[in-house]
C-alpha cells in the first residue's frame, strides 16, 4: 500500500540499524542508482552522437 | 499525481528524444542527403553498363545476381557525381557501400535509385548485406575513384 503513494505521503524511509546492541536510525537513499542512470544516459548519447557524427562525415 | 523524482527523470528523457529528433531534422535539411527512390521497372536497366554523361556525371546500371555485382570494377574520376540504378535478376541482394552510407536493396522487378558524389579518391567497396544464398559473403564490387580519367 505505501508503495502505491507519492512522496510526500509516503512515510520517510527510515531504516532502523542495529550495532553492538545499540539502534542507530538511518536514512535511505538511492545515490548508487541514480549515479548508475547517469552514467548510463551519458554513454548513451556518446554512443548516438558518436554514430550520428560517423553517418554526417560519410555524406560528405 | 506523479511524483517529483519521476517527473524529474520524463524530462530528462523528454529532452533528449527531443534533442535526437532535432539533430535529425537539422542534418537532413543541412546536408541534403539523397535517399534512394524506386523507379518503374524498365528492362534497359538490367543490362549492366558504366554511362558517362560528362566529365564529371556518370550512371551506373548495377546487377545483382547469385553472387555477383555487374559491373564488378567501376572507374570513376574523383568529383564525380554517379547515379546508382540497381536490380536483381534473381532473389533480393543488399547494395552497401559503407564509406559513403549507400545503402539499398536489389529486387527482381524494381529499380533503386541513388545518387552519390566522390569527393576522395581511393577504392569503395560494395558488399551484398542481405542474405542471398551459399555465395553471399564473396558477393562484392567496387567503385574505384582516381585521377584523372574513368575507363
Amino acid at each position: 500500500m505505501d508503495t502505491l503513494l507519492s512522496s510526500e505521503q509516503r512515510p520517510e524511509q527510515i531504516h532502523t540499524v542495529s550495532e553492538n546492541g545499540n539502534e542507530r536510525v538511518e536514512k535511505f537513499f538511492p545515490s548508487g542508482a541514480i549515479a548508475f542512470f547517469i552514467v548510463l544516459v551519458i554513454l548513451c548519447l556518446v554512443i548516438w552522437f558518436g554514430i550520428y557524427f560517423l553517418m554526417i562525415e560519410r555524406t560528405k | 499525481m506523479i511524483d517529483k523524482a519521476e517527473k524529474v527523470v520524463i524530462m530528462i528523457t523528454g529532452t533528449i528524444l527531443a534533442l535526437f529528433v532535432f539533430s535529425i531534422l537539422y542534418a537532413k535539411t543541412k546536408y541534403k542527403s539523397d535517399i534512394p527512390e524506386c523507379l518503374p521497372y524498365d528492362k534497359a536497366y538490367t543490362e549492366p553498363k558504366v554511362n558517362k554523361i560528362d566529365e564529371k556525371t556518370y550512371q551506373v546500371f548495377a546487377v545483382a545476381q547469385m553472387w555477383t555485382f555487374q559491373p564488378a570494377e567501376i572507374y570513376i574520376p574523383v568529383g564525380s557525381e554517379v547515379d546508382f540504378f540497381l536490380t536483381s535478376k534473381d532473389v533480393v541482394h543488399g547494395f552497401n557501400i559503407a564509406q559513403k552510407n549507400i545503402n539499398m536493396m536489389a529486387i527482381y522487378g524494381t529499380i533503386n535509385k541513388t545518387t552519390v558524389r566522390f569527393d576522395k579518391p581511393g577504392v569503395y567497396d560494395i558488399v551484398c548485406h542481405e542474405y542471398c544464398g551459399a555465395g553471399h559473403q564473396n558477393m562484392r564490387a567496387q567503385v574505384i575513384v582516381n585521377y584523372p580519367k574513368a575507363k
